[in-house]
């Protein structure tokens, strides 16, 4: 116990204390039993294999991605006014360096 | 930072159970691993030290398991309940709050899994019909005559744990197997301090009556 002790045991429950530890049981947990709760206490805190598997291709895609956008950055800049004008006719063309 | 710990584990390797010491921590700094508190490992663990974990484990593992299994006087259901009681744990684990003791929280766990069996069951099982056998494999190194009595003594207090209500039962095995406070008993079933002492009042006076015959 971590917390300090309040009613310390009196002489007579001291001694049916020590009767009763020698009656038992004095059985402990199952070794299979020992592993089972043991697995899940580290499956519970263990990163997730969906974490696991985005943490591993997030940076790959992310770079990926950053590339695509470093070398069509004028293309795609292009492409977005574009597609902003076959939705909007009426509107304005965003002009460059605005 | 120096991440080894060192101490003695509360239980020798190769004890009873066959359970293995666990590796030092990863995540605790420089501390004796005996005498890191339930709070602390119960803290590293929520951050992912499982080892802490380990060590909680078989701190309270051992104790936990015997109070169900005095409580249920059946191995199987016991497994059950302690592994029902841990899982338990792990799922509330961030509902844990340092201000509550561990142990208090874990015991109050395996209350109330206790209490939905009872409600289940709307009386206890008779006791075993191996009690007095079971008592009888205590070793006790005394003469024939002594050995008698003791073996008497013995059978009679186990009797009369059995024969106790419930709530009485539970009352006095928190207090003299876990050596618990009135509060610490009352916190975990859930009654004032007033209530835990008369139920502890009755019970002793009982299992006095019991030894006395």
């Amino acid at each position: 116990m971590n917390h300090p002790r309040h009613d310390p045991l009196t002489p007579e429950e001291r001694a049916l204390a020590e009767r009763l530890a020698r009656i038992g049981p004095h059985d402990d947990p199952p070794p299979s039993l020992d592993a089972k709760i043991l697995a899940a206490a580290h499956a519970a805190v263990a990163p997730s294999r969906r974490r696991r598997w985005l943490a591993l291709t997030s940076v790959p895609a992310s770079l990926i991605t950053g590339r695509g956008h470093g070398r069509g950055a004028g293309a795609g800049r292009r492409r977005g006014v574009a597609v902003a004008s076959s939705i909007r006719p009426g509107s304005r063309t965003p002009r460059r360096g605005r | 930072m120096d991440l080894t710990m060192t101490g003695t584990p509360p239980f020798p390797p190769g004890a009873p159970g066959g359970f293995t010491w666990p590796a030092p921590t990863r995540n605790l700094p420089r501390m004796n691993a005996a005498d890191a508190s339930d709070d602390v490992l119960m803290l590293a663990w929520t951050a992912g030290d499982t080892s802490a974990f380990e060590m909680l484990y078989a701190r309270h593992r051992g104790p936990l398991y015997r109070f169900l299994l005095r409580q249920l006087r059946d191995n199987a259901l016991a497994d059950e309940f302690f592994q029902d009681v841990w899982q338990r744990v792990i799922a509330a684990r961030h509902g844990w709050k340092p201000e509550a003791a561990f142990s208090t929280w874990l015991y109050r766990i395996a209350h109330n899994r206790l209490n939905d069996h009872w409600r289940g069951l709307k009386h206890r099982p008779p006791a075993p019909e191996d009690g007095d056998e079971r008592a009888a494999r205590v070793p006790d190194p005394t003469t024939p005559e002594r050995e008698l009595s003791e073996f008497e003594q013995r059978r009679r207090l186990q009797r009369a744990i059995e024969e106790l209500p419930e709530d009485q039962r539970e009352a006095v095995l928190l207090r003299l197997e876990q050596e618990l406070s009135l509060d610490e008993i009352g916190a975990i079933t859930g009654v004032g301090r007033e209530t835990v002492k008369s139920r502890l009042r009755y019970a002793l006076d009982k299992l006095r009556a019991r030894l006395s015959e």
